[in-house]
């Protein structure tokens, strides 16, 4: 009998317990993580959702990245050291890139994210000041993250909505021609232009997104997709248009930039300014910087940067530094002011100031360490390549106690001076430029570094003048030559060179370092040219007598990814490859 | 009236051994009292007032003690107490069923280790005391017990048995003999894996078990590290198909327990064998059961210690071989080269007189203290060739363990200490467990039995750490320290920054993880044969998870107008940098299981049946603090730093319930048949998807009984088994189906000064996503012939798993998202495993066992969701692991070739130089490509090689010559392909110089005439380039049939040697036995793989290559019992 007690102990002990795990037992959502119905509440929750776009803008590397590059690496402004070659820009201009499996730059995730956001947007019924920008920061991305895409690859498949795997009219779709798929990039832009509000409404000026932003982001890429255009016309990569809408496009952006006078040129000792413009440690209240990603090596690895860590895989080349004017404004080829450029000693004397503050040559300032002054002596010529490093972006003074990877030097995407190159270039390209418009611009730029001005109808031809492979008028020249100096390093280049269809420029050459002296000979290993210039690239170009092998009926689009064209047939590959 | 009372020892009471130092009889003169006895007296001899005895007396009354107290119900004050043994000698005669004379049978007293074995003539002789039971016991027989009582001779015959089909084993949610089994199950005992200078359980059980592969991950051989583990090969395009492992019914790490607390270790094969266990189980279950305490009780003790060496790791070639291979690499490429002559010269003296020539060379920045790309400037002769591993590193173990019970009670605890030095020259990095183990049986009535497991276990590692690497950091150093780099900065104490040592010192990793699993258990028994179990698991684990960053010292030029001079500052890295991390994080699992089951034997039908429920719930949460800025480097906490502090932290769960039932059925002992049925449901599915139903079916037949069988005496056992069963499969990231936004700060991007926080989109949810399902269908033959002496175990198996998990068909890129997880496609594994054993007694010194295991699988996918057939995901027809690449068609020797050679552009589009690989042309299009990347057109693409272990296998030799024993096990894989893919450890010269080196073997690379060191066309490794991949693209960018190496190995995983001391002097030491042995493990590796450990392949960082290796150890140790 007292065991029958126990077994119903027992039994009831083991169905309390089954009792006690309700039905939900089985039911498990998410402790740590919002799911989708329970999100898009309040403006607050668009902001959330955009600030994860910030991520993909790249400024300088992360500390833990590797080296530090110029944004112009790989083009004919510096070349990868001995060690490096091969970055993306070298093999797109040595026409050596590969088809690639997979990848390859077809990549649609940010574009799909933003699309979620735009297509849930009007879920938020909260209005607040801020709810329009917000929307306007979606346009924004989407348009950045296409324009990316549309450099690299032309036409596009244009998608607005956030892809399932059940869209298969999407998935399976052709592309859209480049002309619509700019059309459809402005148009974003326009709507981001219209509801953003201007930098000093906001609460973090110049890193978050405002309308000035999306003003020369609209320049800047009109000015792109409207050069291609007019110069590739003709050619495979020839667009729907002659460009010229673009173009004006581009330039009333820029001049709206102009007029709204929301910042200016940064001013001062001309033979310091434009040095100390590029090696800021914070520009917020900077006049001239519209859009910059701020560093900060407190608080982190991956918001630090290793910038004084030069020379660094890269060095700028001996032909760049030949776009530099004499500094009575006069080519290097005319002016009698002219000493020579071989030799490192030499080659900043008498030029456009800026030459000094770009490029590094002996008795320039390495680093300033505590109350001890390094001086730049003899160039490390394995690790720059060319023996010429970088002046611009240098941060001297530099705590003795951080290690070489942390730097703090902040990056700038966008200043004033760009809208102004965007507008003379825009203008001299539509033919409606005039000197008061030089004056506003490119003078406005000389002026800071006490250069003589442009003067439209006093240009002296320079027979270094490079030859495009096309007719172009002297102010286009100059124009570009000024654009070259001004935005040098900067990550414009390799840009304008696609835009410029500019192929006859490169193609077979091959660009070279300083003058090899027996004392750095003695130090260095790298090549050196019949004329006695470093050549690290000797030896190592594909095309004919060891120059950039561009194929210019190809390699000005990248190629799709093989899987991708045998996924979906209505996909076709781009020209030449 | 005074009474004289005899206490009479018992040869097990605890106080056994006290009686060796004193007599048989203890004098129990002078008021003073045998120790022994006077220790169990003392309290009842006082409380009872008693004097003790002025004089040894005689015993009139004998009174009870059982080893634990007195039972003194009667003596009054003033009786005597006097103690005496009561020892009896047996002897006689042990015979077989023949009536020969069986010599070397074992004789023992129940309960102890007290023994003998019988002579050439069968004959024993043996002191017991007069309540022993001696058990007579010999390979091939029945065992029997006899109780001694009052004999002096005991002639035993032995009846030929199938004893060790007799063997019971453990299978899910109970116990079966094994002859009665019909799934595929294998056994390892806790001997086999017992005194070896192992780590953890896994190494122990590496290669014991068919089909049970065990192979290092990508920790390698690192003190502590945890292996990966598949059964039968069972594959899932997920990756992970672990199998479910439990220890004495509570689900755990196999590495959770000491292995010398293992009694036996069952392992669940076939689906019919695990489907019991339902949602977890899916890719087998290993059943491990610990040790319990018995009759009597015993105090064990063993320890072991030793010094372990890398098995195999890659010397840097030493004189200036290297430094012309990397100038080779160089001026490949148009550069010039890293060393000129003057470096070499340096080098060559230094070489010749250490430390006569400067060992850095001059920079033209002046910079002399700088050694540039990890040494690239360093000529210098100061044994980096050994930085990373050490000689010689320790490891000690311990166990000691306490068990014993009575009738009712049993009980066993043990206690097991670990520690593993790592190979770290310098890095000290270490591993140590403690661990107790508690095991409590009560038999609270006639028909209620209560357990008790309470396991503990605590971890601790400590590690060199690096925030971007982790551990990858020290072992890629293999591939970037150069040989001449110096080790400390000239005229100081100071190690320069390339070899990292100031770092590996003082950026560290320390986990400590601590795991409690109680698991109280109720049996009850109300009528005969029905018994009801109720068992409680619950495990709870926490790990704190710490990471130092402290300050080390920074080198920086000296003071001098240019800093040129050779004058070396050395600065501590600033403070703000310094930084503590800690992360704890929490688990627990709760799970009660309930079962019931009912036999019953009705002439000759054997039925049972059982039906049980499960429900388990799984809690983990993380939460990690992480700060910046210590104030000292004594003190790293949260609370001495000042910089910044950064929080986070993860919740997360899951749960599944499940019913099951199992029906046995035997019939005349010749005719098996079981049916299990499991359904499940998981919260890892949405509602509609939840439940799966699971059945399994198995049967056998033991031919041995038949009568045309058994008349003949050729089978001991002759067993045909089969099954078919099928199970779910549940193991899926939790909440797939609820599509959530992860929250996280910005990761570079700053807005103003602040991080600001970010929600991302969400992935698609995986919609409809349900179980997977493993059927299997299993055949085997059981065999036991020559008196049992030869096992053999045959098996074959078909494992079909279907719906499987994977990441869906592929889809176009524009998707912009990964494709949604589907339940798609199915993997077809076939296999065979094979066990033998032999075992003989030779004579009555010398017996030995060989135990052989031989097991293969192959995995092809059979269906999934690829219509165009790419080759970047899974295909119909693929073998898992099979490597596709390119044909080789020698490296190029001359321009001529190059030029008019088919077009290789596809693989490279820049320059080809001699001593490129030159490809073959497949499909002879006139060039090199991948065609559509598919199956149908892979263009010059060819399956080259597979990475799955083929045919691997065991072989278990044990000894025993009078008191010497010898065990050696080898164990290996036949076959197996391996690539190392871009590995810059495995490319050597040709990587860029921050990760280029030159290990022994790589100087046969291609070179011409050229080359200080002369010609070498006909070399395995192509022209190197000094680049981090560059031109390396060429020979390394894809993989190609040349390169494949041949991991294939055979290694002696263990040896050891015992002695035995001889029971009698044995017994003069107060022990029942006592053994010295010494073990060595991984003694010799047979392989033509290049450079590395064929065990340790997966690197952490750069792939292959840069793996931890595994350890030769070489260990002492002593096994004691009380």
């Amino acid at each position: 009998m007292k065991r029958i007690y126990y077994i119903l102990i027992v039994a009831l002990a083991g169905s309390t317990l089954l009792h006690s795990c309700q039905d939900d037992f089985l039911e498990r959502s998410p402790l740590d993580q919002i799911s989708d119905p329970e999100f898009w509440n309040s403006q607050s929750d668009l902001e959330l959702f955009l600030n994860s776009f910030y991520d993909s803008f790249q400024g300088w590397p992360a500390s833990g990245g590797g080296k530090a590059p110029t944004k112009d690496e790989g083009t004919d402004f510096a070349l990868e050291g001995l060690n490096a070659f091969g970055g993306t820009f070298t093999q797109r201009m040595d026409g050596v890139l590969n088809v690639p499996g997979s990848g390859g730059g077809w990549s649609w995730g940010n574009i799909r994210n933003i699309n979620y956001f735009l297509a849930n947007v009007d879920r938020v019924e909260e209005g607040g000041s801020m709810r329009d920008h917000y929307v306007g920061e979606g346009h924004f991305f989407r348009a950045w993250f296409y324009f990316d895409m549309f450099k690299d690859f032309g036409a596009l498949p244009i998608i607005t909505v956030p892809v399932t795997a059940e869209d298969e009219d999407i998935l399976y779709g052709a592309r859209a021609n480049r002309t619509d798929v700019f059309d459809f990039i402005l148009n974003d832009i326009d709507m981001a232009i219209s509801k953003m509000n201007p930098s000093s409404q906001l609460a973090t000026p110049g890193t978050r997104l405002s309308k000035d932003i999306a003003l020369l982001f609209k320049a800047r890429a009109a000015l792109f997709a409207g050069t291609w255009e007019k110069y590739h016309q003709g050619s495979v990569f020839a667009g729907q248009t002659d460009g010229s809408q673009y173009i004006e496009e581009a330039a009333a952006a820029a001049k709206q930039i102009i007029d709204d006078g929301h910042f200016s040129l940064v001013t001062g000792d001309s033979s310091s300014v434009y040095f100390e413009l590029f090696n800021q440690v914070d520009y917020a209240g900077n006049p001239e910087v519209i859009f910059y990603q701020h560093f900060d090596r407190v608080i982190g690895d991956s918001f630090s940067n290793q910038l004084w860590n030069w020379p660094n895989g890269y060095g700028y080349t001996y032909d760049a530094s030949r776009f530099y004017l004499s500094n009575d404004g006069l080519p290097i080829a005319v002016s009698p002011n002219f000493v020579g450029d071989e030799t490192l000693d030499i080659l900043e004397e008498n030029r456009d100031p800026r030459l000094a503050q770009t490029f590094m040559v002996p008795g320039d300032i390495r680093r300033i360490q505590g109350t001890d002054t390094l001086y730049f002596d003899t160039p490390d010529v394995d690790n720059s390549g060319t023996g010429i490093e970088s002046q611009k972006f240098r941060h001297i003074v530099v705590d003795p106690s951080v290690g070489i990877n942390n730097g703090n030097v902040d990056y700038i995407f966008m200043r004033y001076a760009e809208a102004l190159l965007i507008y003379a270039e825009a203008k001299a390209e539509l033919g409606t430029l005039t000197q008061a418009d030089v004056d506003m611009t490119i003078n406005q730029l000389r002026d800071r570094v006490g250069m003589p001005h442009l003067i439209l109808n006093d240009i002296t031809p320079d027979p270094n003048w490079p030859d495009y492979g096309y007719p172009l008028t002297d102010v286009l020249q100059e124009i570009r030559r000024e654009r070259v100096v001004e935005l040098f390093a900067e990550g414009f280049r390799f840009d304008d060179l696609m835009r410029w269809r500019a192929h006859e420029y490169w193609m077979g050459e091959r660009f070279v370092g300083t003058f090899a002296t027996p004392e750095l000979r003695e130090v260095s290993n790298v090549p050196v040219n019949a004329d006695g210039f470093f050549d690290p690239f000797r030896d190592r170009l594909s095309g004919p007598d060891g120059g950039y092998g561009f194929d210019p009926e190809r390699d000005y689009l990248r190629p799709l990814p093989t899987n991708e064209l045998t996924l979906n047939t209505n996909l076709d590959q781009n020209p030449g490859w | 009236m005074r009474t004289n009372y005899t206490y009479t020892f018992r040869k097990h009471d605890t106080c056994f051994y006290l009686r060796k130092l004193w007599q048989k009889t203890i004098p129990v003169t002078g008021g003073f009292f045998g120790y022994c006895l006077s220790l169990l007296l003392v309290f009842q001899v006082a409380a009872a007032e008693l004097s003790l005895p002025k004089s040894n007396i005689n015993g009139e009354k004998e009174f009870a003690g059982n080893g634990f107290g007195l039972d003194l119900p009667n003596v009054k004050t003033g009786d005597a107490i006097s103690a005496r043994m009561a020892d009896i000698t047996i002897s006689g005669t042990v015979k077989d069923d023949t009536g020969d004379p069986l010599p070397g049978a074992s004789v023992t007293v129940a309960g102890t280790t007290l023994g003998t074995v019988t002579d050439i003539d069968g004959k024993y002789t043996l002191e017991v005391d007069e309540n022993a039971t001696v058990i007579f016991s010999f390979i091939g027989f029945e065992p029997q017990e006899v109780a001694v009582g009052n004999r002096s001779e005991i002639n035993i015959t032995l009846q030929a048995n199938v004893s060790s089909l007799n063997e019971v084993v453990v299978v899910g949610y109970g116990t079966k003999k094994k002859i009665n089994l019909t799934g595929a199950v294998s056994t390892a005992r806790g001997e086999d894996m017992a005194n070896r200078p192992v780590t953890n359980v896994q190494q122990a059980m590496q290669g014991l078990v068919s089909n049970l592969v065990i192979q290092p991950n990508t920790a390698g051989g690192e003190p502590g590290a945890d292996m990966a583990m598949t059964i039968r090969g069972l594959a899932s395009f997920e990756g992970n198909t672990a199998p479910f492992v439990l220890v004495d019914g509570v689900p755990m790490g196999i590495n959770d327990i000491d292995p010398n607390d293992i009694e036996s270790v069952s392992v669940l094969k076939d689906a019919a064998s695990t489907s019991i266990y339902g949602a977890r189980a899916a890719y087998g279950v290993i059943l491990i059961t610990t040790k319990k305490g018995s009759k009597g009780s015993r105090i064990s003790y063993s320890t072991n210690a030793g010094l372990s060496s890398p098995t195999i790791w890659p010397k840097l070639q030493g004189g200036t071989d290297w430094a012309h291979a990397l100038n080779d690499a160089r001026t490949n490429f148009g550069a010039s080269p890293f060393y000129p002559e003057e470096a070499i010269q340096r080098l060559e003296q230094n070489l010749a007189n250490p430390g006569s020539a400067p060992g850095m060379l001059p920079l033209g920045s002046g910079d002399n203290w700088d050694l540039m790309n990890t040494g690239t400037r360093g000529v210098a002769n100061d044994g980096i060739r050994d930085l990373i591993m050490k000689d010689n590193s320790f490891r000690v173990k311990h166990n000691l363990s306490v068990s014993g019970g009575n009738d009712n009670v049993n009980y066993y605890l043990s206690s097991g200490f670990y520690q593993e030095d790592g190979l770290l020259r310098f890095g000290d990095e270490s591993f140590n467990r403690f661990n107790v183990d508690a095991k409590i049986g009560a038999k609270v009535t006639e028909w209620m039995n209560l357990d008790l497991f309470v396991k503990y276990k605590s971890e601790n590692e400590d590690f060199p750490w690096n925030q971007n690497f982790g551990r990858a950091w020290y072992m890629n150093w293999i591939g970037k320290i150069k040989f001449g780099t110096p080790a400390k900065y000239p005229g100081t104490d100071i190690w320069t920054q390339q070899t990292n040592v100031e770092a590996w010192r003082r950026v560290r990793q320390t986990i400590t993880d601590n795991q409690l699993v109680l698991s109280p258990k109720i049996e009850i028994k109300p009528i005969e044969g029905w018994v009801t179990t109720v068992q409680l698991n619950y495990t709870s684990t926490q790990v704190e998870d710490t990471r130092t960053a402290l300050q080390y010292p920074w080198v920086r030029p000296g003071d001098g107008p240019n800093f040129s001079g050779g004058d070396i500052d050395f600065i501590p890295q600033n403070r703000e940098s310094t930084e503590y991390h800690n992360e704890l994080r929490r688990n627990t699992y709760l799970s009660p299981n309930i079962y019931s089951s009912y036999s019953r034997l009705l002439g000759r039908h054997d039925l049972q049946l059982m039906v049980g429920y499960q429900q388990e719930e799984y809690t983990f949460s993380n939460l990690g603090a992480r700060s910046f800025f210590l104030l000292s480097d004594a003190i790293p906490s949260i609370s001495t730093s000042v910089g910044d502090q950064l929080v986070n932290d993860g919740i997360g769960h899951w749960s599944t319930r499940s019913f099951f039932g199992r029906f046995n059925y035997i019939f005349d002992e010749k005719y098996l048949l079981e049916v299990n049925m499991r359904t499940d449901g998981s919260s890892r599915f949405e509602e509609a998807e939840r439940w799966g139903v699971f059945p399994s079916v198995s049967a056998g037949w033991i031919l041995s009984e038949e009568n045309f069988l058994s008349s003949t005496d050729l089978f001991d056992l002759l067993k045909l088994r089969g099954s078919y069963g099928t199970l779910g499969n549940q193991d899926v990231a939790n909440y797939l189906f609820i599509p959530t936004m992860p929250i996280q700060q910005t990761n570079n991007w700053l807005f103003g000064n602040q991080r600001a926080w970010t929600v991302r989109a969400p992935n698609l949810n995986s919609v409809n996503l349900s179980w997977e399902t493993v059927s299997t269908l299993d055949l085997g033959i059981d065999a036991s012939i020559l008196n049992n002496r030869l096992g053999v175990s045959f098996g074959v198996y078909e494992t079909r798993t279907s719906d499987l998990v994977g990441p869906g068909q592929p889809l176009p890129a524009v998707l912009g998202s990964t494709v949604p997880k589907r339940n798609e496609g199915e993997i077809k594994t076939r296999g065979w495993e094979l066990e033998l054993s032999w075992k003989n007694q030779v004579n009555p010194d010398f017996r030995y066992e060989i135990r052989g295991q031989l097991a293969d699988y192959r995995s092809t996918v059979v269906d999934y969701n690829n219509p165009n057939g790419l080759l970047n995901t899974f295909y119909p027809g693929q073998d898992l692991n099979e490597i596709w690449g390119y044909r080789y068609d020698g490296h190029f020797q001359t321009e001529a070739e190059i030029n008019e050679g088919v077009d290789q552009s596809f693989i490279y589009s820049g320059l080809w130089r001699t001593g490129d690989f030159r490809y073959k042309d497949l499909n002879g299009d006139g060039k090199i490509d991948i065609g559509d990347n598919t199956v149908g057109n892979p263009g010059d693409l060819e399956i080259i090689g597979n990475t799955t272990p083929r045919f691997t296998y065991g072989l278990n030799l044990n000894a025993q010559w009078r008191n010497f024993d010898v065990s050696v096990f080898f164990q290996g894989v036949a076959k197996r392909d391996w690539t190392f893919g871009n590995s810059s450890v495995f490319r050597g010269p040709a990587a860029g110089p921050m990760h280029n080196n030159v290990l022994e073997g790589h100087m046969d690379y291609w070179r011409d005439e050229t080359s200080v060191l002369g010609a070498n066309p006909d070399a395995y490794f192509p022209r190197p380039y000094a680049q981090f991949f560059g031109e390396n693209a060429k020979n390394y960018g894809s993989p190609v049939d040349h390169l494949i190496q041949n991991a294939a190995y055979l290694r002696l995983k263990n040896l050891q040697f015992g002695y035995s001391l001889p029971q009698k002097i044995a017994e003069k030491v107060l022990l029942t036995s006592a053994r010295i042995f010494v073990s060595g493990e991984n003694l010799l590796t047979f392989t033509d793989l290049m450079f590395f450990d064929p065990e340790a392949l997966a690197g952490r960082w750069y792939g292959a290559g840069d793996a931890y290796p595994l350890s030769t150890t070489m260990s002492a140790g002593i096994n004691l019992n009380f």
